[in-house]
């Protein structure tokens, strides 16, 4: 490269980084306690983030190797890993904020996605949240051994009630109206249709113990409380089972 | 016992076998392999023996009751790690796996009649036997080194252990604006990007907590496995000037001089070469000079472990000479040699190599006892090395026997390229902590 | 030489904080990018190793059979075959961006890739 051509990259690079150095190293550095969110803080940050674009996503999901956790198009390939395909934009972003910030913290690989959060720019938080939300939802694995079993005729019948009208004698409120009568989501509340169930049950557990704390207004916390150990793996199947096809193994 | 020979003999029949192997035929016990070594060779050895015949009796010979891991062993000096994070337990090998320990140190080999005798003095039959004993730091290979030296003043830490921490403790607590000196080592040693890495995360460490301190390398080679790599991340990140030679090697823009980088590496040409040791003084004599230093960290040359040398395993090079395709002793009939102390020709003497060694001896002795052909070998060495605790590198190989009959690489790149990018970079560091875990696992979990 | 520092400490702080772009290069490289991915290597007089061997050598990283649940690396067990193919060949070829797996991919041929591909798909995840 020539040498002025060199001299003005540099100058571009030196601006770049001066812009955003402050914010990170105090990131870095002090790790000051990450803010929890109100609705509004919440619905500020996401208004804030620059316009995604789904191309320019899959560049960031290729080369930040997202695949090798979350699988090639977001399809996890194991019940360990969440799936990030079809999820809501608002979700996603919030995600790798509170990654980034530090908020979501809860465990070891939590703490891999503040090393990678940290490496995206506001650009790439929302393009990369773009790619995700332009994919269809969550397709099985095709391996059928890394499969849950299949409900029951009686569990379909308590998961779905549990999900839909939730169980006032424990004071637990239906998933479905947050999380919508397919799993779908709603705003920055999450789709969880076709979720892997190891990670949908550690994630209860997590908010369960407090480990995970990002939730606004702690309301998952509070739902996870009262579910218990049963009801919460037998949801996770459920929600598992929401894809196409299916996503249990099928009865032979 | 006769339902079990009846059950072997009709596996070696069903299987059509023309000369049933006479371990399986003769014994109506499960055969006895014995190794010597518990660390990374070793471990590895005994779990996929056990996963590929839960019957054959493994019995594991090693000095100490817990591991103490090398591999990121060096990230204790910058207080990136523990000496407690370092220990790893025997406990699901023997639990799961059915592994049984001996605590004891392997002292004599009766090739003959098939012993082990350990110093406790009992005595251990086999019917296949692994030595997997490391290397042994030759400290007298450096005038004024010694390892009573090592244990009290200066350090090697190239095992790690009490040293290490005396290592960690004397970096972090040297004076404001001290000399640390690393001397490397020689050719072949244990582990070739780690000297480099070590010296390069005190230089890190060492700009946070100490910015005026100075690291030096003194070594007996001009280069060292993933030097262009490694140099074009020190100088990113401390502003290294690498060697003029380097400058057309590394394809990618350098950092144009700045102010003194606090890292300097003294290759053997410019007069490098550690040639005596005065701790009195604590003055490490070159090639080119004295040098004064704070801290020294002494990597001396290094043999097999003093086991293969106690076994008669062992050539004038001061390793053991194995066949490659199975990794038999050319010394010694049915005793196989793994990991550090074997001449493995292109594979370097790193972990990942011990681990793939392991695993294909495993399988050669696992075969050979059912009658089988284990085929073609192949093994690995997929490293991963920090310039920085951000910047991560790596050398990454595939080995199989060459048309030479020697083991040569067969892939063409090996190392990170220069136009990564900051993603693949980071991430490289990311992934060799997960290394660190996911290795462990696979060799003792 | 104010400037110069400047630019050496604010790069060096890039650096450790990664702000830039995940696939735009820090510093401008010349052209030279890396060598084009040899043909698959041909099938010689002796055997390819068996597909159980080769996967073996992946365990260091990718768990014991491939099994794998805390570490960031794929986990291999149970993987479908033609998935395992075609990242593989993805890998070897370039197409799919990875840290060392490039490399590690050009060890092995199309034959050997499917071999090793049929072990893992084999192996029940747990």
């Amino acid at each position: 490269m020539k040498p002025a051509a060199l001299f003005v990259a540099r100058r571009a690079l030196l601006a770049a980084a001066l812009a955003a150095s402050n914010a990170a190293q105090a990131n870095e550095t002090t790790h000051p306690k990450a803010q929890p969110w109100t609705p509004v803080t919440l619905q500020t940050a996401l208004k804030e983030l620059p316009k995604g674009n789904a191309a320019a996503g899959k560049q960031v999901h290729d080369g930040m190797m997202c695949a090798s956790c979350h699988g090639a198009a977001g399809n996890a390939t194991t019940m360990n890993w969440p799936s990030v395909a079809g999820q809501r934009f608002d979700y996603t972003a919030k995600m790798l904020l509170d990654y980034r910030s530090g908020l979501r913290d809860e465990d070891p690989r939590a703490r891999l996605m503040t090393s990678i959060a940290r490496m995206m720019t506001p650009q790439q938080i929302a393009d990369v949240s773009a790619y995700y939300a332009s994919l269809p939802k969550p397709v099985a694995p095709q391996a059928q051994a890394v499969l849950p079993a299949p409900l029951s005729a009686a569990e379909l019948q308590r998961a779905e009630r549990l999900v839909r009208k939730g169980d006032s004698s424990r004071l637990i409120t239906a998933c479905a109206s947050c999380h919508g009568l397919h799993g779908q989501g709603k705003g920055s509340t999450p789709a969880i249709a076709g979720q892997t169930t190891d990670y949908f049950v550690r994630t209860m557990r997590l908010y369960h113990s407090g480990a995970r704390h990002n939730d606004v207004y702690a309301g998952m916390s509070q739902f996870s409380q009262r579910l218990g150990d049963a009801d919460t793996v037998l949801i996770a199947r459920y929600y598992a089972s929401l894809t196409t096809p299916p996503r249990v193994a099928q009865a032979n | 016992m006769t339902t079990r020979r009846q059950f072997l003999l009709a596996g070696a029949t069903s299987l059509g076998l023309a000369a049933t192997p006479a371990i399986v035929r003769a014994g109506q016990a499960p055969a006895r392999i014995v190794i010597v070594g518990g660390g990374v060779g070793g471990a590895t050895a005994a779990k996929y023996l056990k996963m590929a015949d839960p019957r054959l009796q493994v019995t594991v010979i090693e000095k100490n009751p817990v591991y103490i891991r090398p591999y990121g062993s060096s990230e204790v000096l910058n207080q990136h790690t523990t000496m407690q994070a370092l220990e790893v337990r025997y406990d699901t090998l023997r639990d799961k796996y059915g592994v049984t320990f001996v605590f004891d140190t392997a002292k004599s080999l009766d090739p003959v009649a098939k012993t082990v005798t350990t110093a406790g003095g009992k005595v251990l039959g086999y019917d296949k036997l692994i030595v997997a004993p490391g290397i042994k730091l030759r400290y007298d290979s450096l005038p004024g080194y010694s390892e009573q030296l090592a244990e009290t003043q200066v350090p090697s830490a190239w095992i790690p252990g009490a040293q290490t921490a005396l290592l960690a403790k004397q970096l972090q607590s040297m004076r404001d604006g001290g000399v640390f000196v690393l001397a490397a080592p020689p050719n072949p040693y244990r582990c070739p990007p780690g000297p480099y890495e070590r010296a390069a995360l005190m230089t890190e460490w060492f700009s946070r907590h100490n910015p005026r301190a100075k690291v030096l390398i003194a070594d007996p080679k001009d280069s060292f496995v993933t030097d262009e790599t490694a140099m074009l991340g020190w100088n990113r990140l401390y502003g290294f000037q690498p060697p003029a030679e380097y400058r057309s090697k590394i394809k990618a823009e350098l950092l144009p001089p700045g102010k003194p980088c606090a890292l300097e590496w003294l290759q053997a040409k410019a007069g490098g070469t550690p040639q005596r040791l005065d701790a009195k003084t604590m003055t490490l004599h070159t090639a080119g000079g004295a040098i004064k230093a704070d801290v020294i960290n002494i990597i001396p040359a290094m043999a097999a472990g003093q086991i293969a040398f106690d076994f008669g395993l062992t050539n004038d090079s001061g390793f053991c000479p194995v066949h490659r395709s199975t990794f038999e002793s050319t010394l010694h009939k049915d005793v196989h040699v793994i990991g550090d102390a074997s001449i493995a020709d292109a594979m370097p003497k790193s972990g990942f190599s011990a681990n793939t060694q392991a695993k294909w001896v495993a399988r050669v002795i696992a075969d050979q006892l059912a009658g089988r052909d284990s085929g073609t070998p192949v093994w690995e060495n997929t490293c991963y090395a920090l310039a920085g605790k951000d910047y991560g590198l790596f050398v990454a190989d595939v080995f199989r026997i060459k048309d030479d009959g020697k083991i040569g690489r067969v892939n063409k790149a090996r190392y990170l390229p220069f136009d990564a990018t900051p993603a693949q970079i980071r991430l490289s560091a990311v992934y060799q902590q997960a290394w660190i875990q996911a290795f462990t696992q696979d060799i003792f979990a | 030489m104010r400037f110069r520092h400047l630019t050496l400490t604010l790069v060096a702080l890039v650096f450790a904080i990664g702000l830039l772009g995940a696939n735009a290069p820090v510093f401008a490289a010349p052209a030279a990018t890396m060598p084009p991915p040899p043909a698959a290597l041909p099938a010689g007089p002796k055997a390819p190793p068996s597909g159980a061997a080769i996967a073996q050598t992946c365990a260091g990283c990718h768990g014991t059979e491939g099994r794998l649940k805390a570490a960031a690396f794929m986990p291999l067990a149970g993987m479908p075959k033609a998935q395992l193919v075609q990242a593989m060949r993805d890998f070897r070829s370039g197409k799919r961006p990875a840290t060392l797996m490039r490399h590690v991919a050009e060890g092995f041929s199309d034959g050997e890739i499917d071999a090793m591909a049929a072990y893992f798909a084999a192996v029940k995840p747990e």
